[in-house]
């Protein structure tokens, strides 16, 4: 018996990343400026610089397609992207950061990978506190999203 | 008996459940190609199905690589959205520095990959980053494939697969 809960533990701690840990999601009642008002906002407060705001839909209307705004905030700190630049070159491809912020029908959604998992993916323990940062600080900009229209 | 028969089947069946868990946790090299061992590492990096970047090293020089890359993308008829140093934004321009995104687009893939589900937004648009470093020239992306993965949703998976198969191509076909 002790056996069957031990390795019932083991298998319940060691369970994989679901797709819900792996990303960010919330929500919030508002007006598509001042929801992605408030993201920028709240990246500034953290430090962050918003290097370019994507605006997906807008390409694709011009290409045809139908589309609610889609956009992408492009974020980082200039000596954070210089240290990755220069010295963890094999984690360029990732920055700078991004959140999504979208428009669905009844309410704004945002939407980014938690910098945990890029971590985990690379499986070297490098940067550790940058990515608990980083991990950190979106995890923080999401959760505040939610209360975005108060 | 039945004490013996739990004895050899739980380790068993313990061991089944978790295989899985491992099977993601496929590791590879931070420190990819900031050493001497380039050559090495990439191909380790390359060999990982797994790997959260797909890179390839270019036999051209850093100019003629993204020359190489926007025809490369032309030929694949995708919409070459912009091109700028991976500072832009952060700081003033500084010409030493060479790292430069080239964003990329097929607005097809996009519509329907944005359809499926949202969270897709963390690959779009496309991009390649074209680096330079100890004289030689990468070509790196992100592999949507390994987190596509993490998603548990079959479409978005099969779609990520297709953006990772989509960016080897790209990229073989840029350093040809």
């Amino acid at each position: 018996m002790r056996f069957l809960l031990t390795s019932l533990f083991i298998l319940i701690t060691t369970k994989p990343v679901t797709a819900q840990q792996a990303f960010l999601t919330s929500q919030c009642q508002s007006a598509y400026p001042e929801a992605m008002m408030f993201v920028q906002d709240q990246l500034r407060q953290r430090g962050y610089k918003i290097s370019r705001v994507q605006h997906v839909d807008k390409g694709l209307k011009s290409r045809g397609y139908e589309s609610r705004r889609y956009r992408v905030v492009f974020f980082g700190k200039p000596d954070e992207i210089n240290i990755i630049r220069t010295q963890y070159s094999a984690l360029i491809p990732f920055f700078p950061l991004n959140i999504t912020v979208f428009e669905e029908p009844d309410h704004i959604g945002v939407s980014a990978i938690d910098p945990m998992q890029i971590y985990r993916l690379y499986g070297e323990e490098v940067l550790t506190d940058k990515f608990k940062q980083w991990s950190q600080d979106i995890q923080a900009v999401v959760k505040a999203f939610k209360h975005c229209s108060e | 008996m039945h004490y013996q028969i739990y004895k050899l089947v739980l380790p068993l069946l313990t061991c089944l459940l978790l295989l899985p868990n491992f099977a993601f946790s496929k590791e590879i090299q931070l420190a990819a190609f900031v050493s001497e061992d380039v050559i090495e590492k990439t191909e380790a990096v390359l060999n990982q199905t797994a790997s959260p970047i797909i890179v390839v090293e270019s036999p051209y020089d850093f100019k003629t690589t993204i020359q190489n890359l926007k025809k490369a993308i032309a030929g694949r008829n995708f919409r070459l959205i912009r091109i700028q140093q991976l500072t832009q934004g952060f700081s003033e321009e500084d010409s030493s520095q060479q790292d430069t995104i080239v964003y990329f687009c097929n607005f097809n893939l996009v519509n329907q990959a944005i359809k499926t589900d949202f969270r897709i937004g963390q690959f779009l648009p496309c991009r390649v980053t074209v680096h330079e470093e100890n004289g030689r020239v990468f070509l790196m992306a992100t592999n949507p494939e390994p987190i596509g993965a993490m998603l548990g949703h079959k479409k978005l998976k099969a779609i990520c697969s297709q953006i990772s198969t989509m960016y080897r191509s790209l990229l073989e076909d840029a350093t040809l």
